[in-house]
């Protein structure tokens, strides 16, 4: 594999994979209350 | 606001809202339209302006639209009618937001016959039909599926068997409503398909390099997943001066991320008032590009390029993407090393994940439409779901017997590519500039989990519009003139496609009457709330 593309493709892959590491860390961190659905919805 | 005494359903939990919101997001797009696209423009370059138009269209478009439905969920409304209606107190409001009703549905019906090839690629790989086609057989298996004429493979029956259970699949899901249906769907599909994207990108990867042959004469060259991988990323610095590569990266972020659909609006709209939607948005969009970038990219290319070499690879690409998916694919898993069950369980796993792609996409696009029954004409969950399954299966024979005459091509292209930047572009003007900057921005930031850089107020006031008026001005001069007036569609075509615009523009008008008798119902009711109509 050629360096350009293997740093346009790493580059791409660290981008995203750090977006989405660093947002779910941030979720874990921030926990919210598991919510029953109401009683009576149409499940 | 709502008719009805009935509590609205809500997300059980917020990992089940950011999966179900992933799954309206992840669909066939992400990995069979990306890495054709990549191909197509510029290779490693192409990463240059899909990300800028990832930060400047995508990521506001989805808190746009999280902000939107959230709003409009507040006064019980989950469907961009009445969202609209609350954001701008104009009569012409709820109309516009027909869009939001009749972009879902249209590209709902179609999107479910696309959707059942899925399903019944994924059987034809468990029984071995495909196993020892070459690529014209695999061609005409593909062919015969499409053409209700051309019965060489399959019985006539065969399609309509796998489209109506595929409706039965959507449909009796959305029926259980919210939680029971779309999460719990959601939280079974998302991590099967990642799973099975997993496993199929390290089996890929972990291919020997093979001799490279031309028209079946040796190159002398090996070739493997990494030049595959190689050729895909391979950067030309010359794309980046052509502005259709910037517009293919545009419209690729766009699609990729179920924007402009009325979709995740109606999913927002089931969020409290002090949900989180900016790290919710935001882990959504990383998700699916995750999916796109990640595994949607490391599959199908490195594999074909394996099996076919470079030059084999440009001519399925160049084919389309259902080439991709369902010619190249079954011929690179009839010669993967393990023999007929290896065959199978790839055959499984990549249509398998293609199916729940689809499906967690397509259950979405029905949910505007069933929460504008539900709120505004009192219908009860099952009766709307399956009142619109019904519809919904009676014009998607229109697909299966009218594929070839390019009925489905004309919904694609009107509902499915040019209005959803119309939709978007209505929902951004509406919430940043009807609403306003500063009480958008206020109203993104309720119950926010991290605060959102404050160039992106400017971005998405400003950039966000312009960008999108710029690829309908695009689109418009290079593509919907032509496809309106039919040029280079073949004679023989002009009945068909035709017709089905009939269809569209009845869907359209029928929608339309619906919101005027939903509004004066609402009058009579409550005379003070039809204040607007």
């Amino acid at each position: 594999m050629s360096l350009g593309s293997l740093l346009f493709m790493l580059t791409a892959w660290i981008c995203v994979l750090g977006l989405t590491v660093w947002c779910f860390g941030k979720l874990m961190q921030t926990p919210q209350e598991e919510k029953l659905p109401p009683p009576g919805t149409s499940l | 606001m709502t008719d009805t005494a009935r509590p609205r359903d809500q997300w059980g939990s917020r990992i089940g809202l950011i999966l179900a919101m992933a799954g309206n997001a992840v669909g066939l797009g992400n990995f069979l339209r990306f890495p054709n696209q990549l191909t197509q423009n510029g290779g490693g370059t192409f990463m240059i302006p899909y990300f800028i138009a990832f930060v400047l269209v995508g990521i506001p478009l989805m808190w746009i639209e999280w902000g939107v439905g959230r709003h409009g969920g507040q006064y019980g409304e989950g469907s961009t009618p009445g969202m609209f209606d609350r954001l701008w107190h104009n009569p012409v409001a709820k109309y516009l937001g027909v869009l939001g009703l009749f972009l879902p549905l249209v590209v709902l019906i179609y999107y479910c016959y696309i959707e059942s090839w899925t399903l019944a690629w994924t059987f034809f790989s468990v029984t071995g039909t495909t196993r020892g086609l070459d690529q014209a057989g695999m061609r005409q298996f593909l062919a015969s599926y499409q053409d209700l004429s051309n019965g060489t493979v399959h019985g006539f029956w065969t399609p309509f068997l796998f489209f109506f259970i595929t409706i039965f699949v959507n449909f009796w899901v959305v029926s259980r409503g919210l939680s029971a249906g779309i999460e719990r769907l959601a939280k079974i599909g998302m991590p099967i398909l990642f799973l099975f994207a997993a496993i199929l990108v390290i089996r890929v990867l972990t291919l020997d390099a093979r001799p490279e042959l031309v028209d079946g004469i040796a190159t002398g060259r090996m070739v493997g997943p990494w030049q595959g991988l190689d050729w895909m990323y391979s950067p030309d610095w010359s794309a980046l001066r052509r502005p259709s590569v910037w517009l293919a990266a545009a419209g690729q972020i766009f699609f990729t991320l179920s924007v402009g659909t009325g979709s995740l609006v109606a999913y927002a709209s089931y969020l409290k008032k002090k949900d989180d939607i900016v790290l919710s948005g935001l882990a959504t969009a990383a998700t699916n590009e995750t999916a796109e970038v990640v595994l949607g990219g490391s599959l199908a290319i490195p594999a074909i390029v394996t099996f076919f070499g470079v030059t084999g690879a440009v001519a399925i690409a160049k084919g389309g993407t259902f080439d991709l998916g369902f010619v190249a694919m079954p011929l690179v898993f009839n010669q993967l090393p393990g023999g007929a069950v290896m065959t199978m369980l790839a055959g499984v796993m990549w249509f398998g994940l293609l199916f729940f792609a689809g499906i967690t996409s397509s259950v979405a696009m029905a949910t505007p439409v069933l929460s504008f029954l539900e709120e505004h004409f009192g219908w009860s969950r099952r009766r709307s779901a399956w009142t619109m399954g019904s519809v919904a299966m009676l014009l998607g024979l229109c697909h299966i017997v009218w594929y070839t005459g390019g009925f489905l091509a004309e919904w694609d292209y009107w509902a499915g590519t040019f209005g959803l930047v119309v939709l978007a572009l209505v929902e951004t003007i509406l919430f940043m500039w009807v609403l306003g900057p500063d009480n958008a921005w206020r109203e993104l930031h309720e119950g926010a989990s991290i605060r959102i850089p404050r160039v992106f107020k400017f971005i998405m006031t400003y950039v966000t519009p312009l960008f999108l008026l710029v690829m309908m001005a695009w689109w418009i001069k290079q593509e919907a003139l032509p496809t309106l007036f039919y040029h280079g569609v073949p004679e023989s075509q002009h009945a068909t496609r035709t017709a089905s615009r009939l269809v569209m523009i009845g869907i359209l008008v029928l929608q339309l009457f619906l919101i005027r008798a939903a509004w004066r119902r609402k009058t009579l009711r409550t005379p003070t709330a039809g204040a607007n109509t």
